[in-house]
């Protein structure tokens, strides 16, 4: 059996052609360019779109990377009102999207730094949600099921999945960056190294041991 | 893996630039062969570009609904209070 899905696998690879894996996808920094020209030159559309876009990024990259729905809720509003002020007198629309990522990148950190010090999770210590109000049905199914989990957890299950959760988690901050800027946002290698402030060389190698890593912690999950 | 192997060694340093076109055809076809006759590394490139293309997957879904839906709320409650304040 192994031997067949071997072949099997050797015969994916190497029958395919130079296809890869495209390189750029989504609307990428073209996409925003336009967007963020109209914005800045007064059409009130694009800026709701512009507005509503920077802040799913936000979202999106805060509890990829960090885990934490409430502080991807802090982000969220703090790219709005940054991108706001920024996109009405931006002089390069082009940077936009680096610029972008670099504000919430730093907004991360700092929710980070503020994290240090806490408990990893805030638990209950009595049973109930911590209103105190338990159900009187007891636990459901899905609650037997995700016993144990976060809200946080829970959230981003129902989103990615847990696989993909728990091994995003396995990784290093840093290799978990480059990840979801790379694989998960399409960002191009350049902009990967522009946002995290590293040399194109060095995203190519955290991102190359980061998805090894990820490999792993997806096998073993 | 035989790690030992330099060629599985120089296999494995390549690999990521395989998979994202960063490679010239010779390369590419270097290991493409390579993948012919190494039932292991062709196992890993099968393995990372499956373990890519999970991310990629994830990173095109949608957020949920009242994520959004927030987003939009936020984005009229600015416009509305820079409205009044012109």
């Amino acid at each position: 059996v192994t031997r067949a899905r071997i072949s099997r696998t050797v015969a994916a690879v190497t029958k395919s052609p130079d296809v890869h894996l495209s390189k750029e996808r989504g609307s990428g920094s073209a996409g925003y360019e336009d967007l963020v020209r109209k914005a800045a030159g007064g059409d009130d559309a694009s800026m709701e779109t512009l507005l509503v876009r920077a802040q799913e990024t936000a979202y999106r990259f805060s509890l990829l990377v960090c885990g934490h729905v409430e502080d991807a809720e802090d982000v969220m509003q703090d790219a709005l009102l940054k991108t706001y002020r920024h996109v009405r007198r931006i002089r390069k629309p082009g940077a936009f999207r680096t610029w972008l990522y670099s504000t919430v990148r730093n907004a991360c950190l700092m929710k980070r730094r503020r994290r240090a010090g806490e408990p990893k999770q805030l638990l209950s210590l009595d049973g109930t949600d911590g209103t105190g109000r338990e159900d009187p049905r007891g636990p459901s199914p899905v609650d037997m099921e995700d016993a144990g989990k976060t809200p946080d957890e829970l959230m981003m299950d129902a989103w990615i999945g847990a696989r993909l959760r728990r091994a995003l988690a396995a990784l290093s901050p840093a290799h978990r960056t480059v990840v979801v800027l790379r694989e998960m946002e399409g960002l191009s290698t350049r902009e990967v190294a522009a946002v995290t402030g590293i040399s194109e060389a060095n995203v190519k190698t955290r991102l190359h041991r980061a998805r090894v890593q990820l490999k792993r912690a997806l096998e073993t999950s | 893996m035989n790690h030992d192997d330099a060629t599985c060694r120089e296999m494995l340093e390549r690999i990521s630039a395989y998979l994202d076109g960063d490679l010239d055809e010779r390369s590419c076809r270097d290991v493409r062969r390579h993948c012919r006759d190494c039932p292991a590394c062709a196992t890993l490139l099968a393995n990372l570009e499956r373990t890519v293309g999970l991310c990629r997957e994830a990173g095109a879904k949608p957020l949920p609904e009242s994520v959004r839906e927030q987003a939009r709320a936020h984005v009229r409650d600015l416009l509305r209070r820079a409205e009044r304040r012109r």
